[in-house]
C-alpha cells in the first residue's frame, strides 16, 4: 500500500492518512472515528487522474470482482456509479438479515471506512 | 446481489442476460468485450520474473492479476499442461445433461493476448528453491524470481475389487474432464429402480457443498426424467459439512423418499462386480458408484522431494496467508486447494487468495512491505433443483494475533432457502468468476 505516487502532495497526504486510518479499522475491526475527516471527493480532484491500478481501494475491492467482473466491469457492474449510491447501498444491505440476500453478507464484513474506500473505486472506474 | 440496485442501466448488462439464455460461451465473450477496457499499466516499478505453475482457478487469476497490477516490468510465464481447463464449477450439472463440458471450457488466449502473459503448454516436474529453478516435462530449465504453485488436489488411492473393467467404472469425476462424461453416461443409463451411490471422503475436500449439491442434482434428475430411483450419500464426516439447513431440507423434503443420508460412513472397499460399497457402518449396494476418494495437494506439492507439503500430516502446504509464501521456502508462493489455511478449498476464494498473492508479491518485487490485513471471501451458489438454488458465503479477515484468516461478519452464512432468484444470481456469478479468473 506503499505504492501510490501523486502529482500533488496534498493529494499524497491526503491519501497517507486515509491509508492510515483503513490500517487502524482493519486491525481494530472497531468502526473508529477518523483523527481526520475522509474526504474522498477531494481525491477526485480533477488536477489530476487516480490511475485505477495503483487505488488505494484497489485490493479490497478486488473482494467484489468474482461477482461483479474484474473492477466492475462485468455483469451487475459497479463501475462508474457514484460512490454515495455505493456506500448507500452497502449500508442499507448492512442492516438487513445476512441469509436473506447474499450481498447483506458482504456489506456486513467491512468497515464503514473500507466501504468508502470501495465505494471510491468503483467511481473512479 | 441486489438486481434492483446492481442492474444498472447500461445495455451490456441487459445483454448478457439476454445471452446467457444461450450458451455460456457467448456471454462471457460479451463481458470481454467490456473488460477489454482494461489495459495493463506501464512500469510499476515492480520487476522480476515471475512464474505460475498451474492454470485453474488460483493461478490463472494470479497471473491475470500480476500483470494488470505489476505492469509490464513484471514477466509473468504461466505453465499448464492442458490447452483447455473444464470448470468444476457447474460439472455436477453436466452429470445430467443440463450443461456440456464444452460449455464450462475456458482457455489462456486472453491471458496471452490481452495481459501479455507467456502460456507454455507444459507441466512442471522438478523445483530446486535454492537455485530458483523449475523444470519441464521437456526438460527445460526456467529461472525465477517468484514462484507461484497452484497444482490443485491429488487423491488417495480406494481399495477397489473385481475384474479391471468393472474397476475402471468406479469413477470420481472430482475433477472435470473425461470422467465427468463416464459418470453423465452411467447416470443417464439408470432406471427408476436403481441406487446412485456418492461417497464423501473427510474433510478437507474440495467445495465443501459439492458432493451433496451432485446428489441433489442427480436426485432431481432421477425424479423428473426417470420417474424414481434412490441417492444414497455415505458420508465418512459426522454431519453435512456445507449449508446443513438447506441441505438438511433438501433430503427431507425436497427430495423425501429419494435422497438417504449416512454420515459417519467410512469407506473401506468396493466390491465393483457385485457394485457393493463397504464401509465402517455396513454394505451398500448401487448401480452406480461414485466415490470421491481422500484429498492431498496435487503431486508436484507432495512429491516435491523439498518439504513443501508441510501441513497436515504431509498432505498439504503450510503458506503465510499475508503472502501465501510457503513456510518451508522464501519466494514460493502457493495458492488455491493446495495450500492448508482456515479457507475452503474452492474456486471462488481461490480467486481471492490469487489476488492477494498477486499483490504480495508485486510489493515485495518493489522492496515494500505487504498489504497488513487481507480480506478473502467465498460464494457457492449450489443447485438443489433444475431451477432453484441457495448459496453460502463467508468473507475472511487477517487476525494478526491467530495469523489465519478468520470469518468476520455475519460469518459463515448459508441462504434461507432454495429459490429460483438465487438460481438466477447463480448464473451471473458464475459468468462473472470464469471471467474475471480467464478474461
Ligand atoms: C463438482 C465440483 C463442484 C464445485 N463447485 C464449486 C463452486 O460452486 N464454487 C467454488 O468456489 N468452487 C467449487 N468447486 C471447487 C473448485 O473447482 C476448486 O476449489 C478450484 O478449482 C481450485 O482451484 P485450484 O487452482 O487450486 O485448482 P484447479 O482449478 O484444479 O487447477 C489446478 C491446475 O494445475 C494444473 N497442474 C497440476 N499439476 C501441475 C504441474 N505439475 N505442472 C503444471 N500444471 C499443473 C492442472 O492441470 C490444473 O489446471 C467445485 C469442485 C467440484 C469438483
Amino acid at each position: 500500500m506503499n505504492s501510490i505516487s501523486f502529482k500533488t502532495t496534498r493529494i499524497t497526504i491526503l491519501l497517507c492518512s486515509l491509508l492510515a486510518i483503513i490500517a487502524a479499522a482493519c486491525r481494530n475491526e472497531i468502526e473508529q472515528t477518523p483523527p481526520v475527516p475522509i474526504n474522498l471527493e477531494a481525491s477526485a480532484n480533477r488536477s489530476f487522474r487516480v490511475i485505477i491500478n495503483d487505488h488505494p481501494g484497489r485490493i479490497l475491492a478486488s473482494n467484489c470482482f468474482q461477482c461483479h467482473g474484474t473492477n466492475g466491469t462485468g455483469l451487475e457492474h459497479l463501475a462508474g456509479k457514484s460512490a454515495n449510491e455505493i456506500v448507500s447501498e452497502l449500508r442499507e444491505m448492512s442492516a438487513k438479515n445476512p441469509r436473506a440476500e447474499i450481498m447483506n453478507v458482504h456489506a456486513q464484513a467491512y468497515t464503514a471506512d473500507e466501504i468508502k474506500l470501495i465505494g471510491d473505486f468503483f467511481s473512479k472506474q | 446481489m441486489k438486481r434492483r440496485v446492481f442492474i444498472n442501466s447500461l445495455g451490456a448488462s441487459a445483454l448478457g442476460l439476454g445471452i446467457m439464455q444461450d450458451t455460456f460461451g457467448h456471454e462471457i465473450n460479451e463481458v470481454n468485450n467490456i473488460h477489454s477496457l482494461i489495459q495493463i499499466p506501464g512500469n510499476t516499478t515492480a520487476t522480476g520474473r515471475v512464474i505460475v505453475i498451474g492454470g485453474g482457478m488460483a493461478g490463472t487469476t494470479a497471473a491475470k492479476y500480476l500483470r494488470l497490477w505489476g505492469g509490464t516490468g513484471v514477466e509473468v510465464t504461466l505453465i499448464e499442461p492442458n490447452a483447455t481447463y473444464y470448470s468444476n464449477i457447474f460439472s455436477n450439472m453436466v452429470l445430467v445433461g443440463e450443461r456440456t463440458l464444452e460449455q464450462l471450457s475456458f482457455n489462456y488466449n486472453l491471458l496471452r493476448t490481452k495481459y501479455g502473459v507467456s502460456v507454455m503448454q507444459n507441466s512442471v516436474t522438478g523445483i530446486n528453491p535454492i537455485g530458483k529453478t523449475v523444470t519441464l516435462n521437456s526438460g527445460k530449465v526456467l529461472q525465477y524470481d517468484k514462484l507461484v504453485i497452484a497444482p490443485g488436489i491429488d487423491f488417495e488411492p480406494i481399495q477397489i475389487i473385481g475384474s479391471a473393467i468393472n474397476q475402471s467404472k468406479i469413477v470420481h469425476a472430482w475433477k472435470a474432464g473425461q470422467q465427468t462424461t463416464y459418470l453423465k453416461n452411467q447416470i443417464q443409463a439408470m432406471t427408476n429402480k436403481d441406487t446412485f451411490i456418492i461417497a464423501i471422503p473427510p474433510k478437507p475436500y474440495r467445495c465443501p457443498p459439492g458432493p451433496y449439491e451432485r446428489a441433489c442434482i442427480v436426485a432431481d434428475y432421477l425424479k423428473r426424467v426417470k420417474g424414481g430411483g434412490k441417492v444414497i450419500i455415505l458420508d465418512a464426516n459426522p454431519s453435512i459439512q456445507a449449508e446443513p439447513e438447506n441441505f438438511s431440507n433438501a433430503f427431507n423434503n425436497t427430495h423425501k423418499g429419494i435422497i438417504t443420508y449416512v454420515p459417519n460412513a467410512t469407506l473401506i472397499s468396493i466390491d465393483a462386480d457385485k457394485g457393493l460399497v463397504n464401509t465402517n457402518i455396513g454394505t451398500f449396494s448401487g448401480k452406480v458408484i461414485n466415490a470421491i476418494p481422500i484429498h492431498k495437494a496435487g503431486s508436484l506439492i507432495t512429491n516435491s522431494g523439498i518439504g513443501l507439503a508441510n501441513a497436515n500430516n504431509g498432505k498439504w502446504a503450510g503458506v503465510n496467508v499475508l503472502t501465501y509464501e510457503s513456510t518451508a521456502y522464501e519466494s514460493i508462493h502457493i495458492i488455491g486447494d493446495a495450500s492448508s489455511t482456515t479457507q475452503p478449498k474452492a474456486g471462488h476464494i481461490a480467486n481471492a487468495e490469487a489476488k492477494v498473492c498477486a499483490d504480495a508479491i508485486i510489493h515485495l518485487l518493489k522492496g515494500e512491505s505487504v498489504n497488513p490485513s487481507p480480506i478473502t471471501n467465498s460464494a457457492c451458489f449450489t443447485p438443489i433443483t433444475k431451477s432453484t438454488a441457495s448459496w453460502l458465503s463467508v468473507v475472511f479477515r487477517y487476525d494478526p494475533i491467530t495469523k489465519t484468516m478468520v470469518p468476520t461478519g455475519s460469518g459463515v452464512t448459508e441462504s434461507l432457502g432454495a429459490t429460483k432468484d438465487n438460481y438466477d444470481d447463480m448464473l451471473k456469478w458464475f459468468s462473472n468468476l470464469m471471467s474475471d479468473t480467464f478474461a
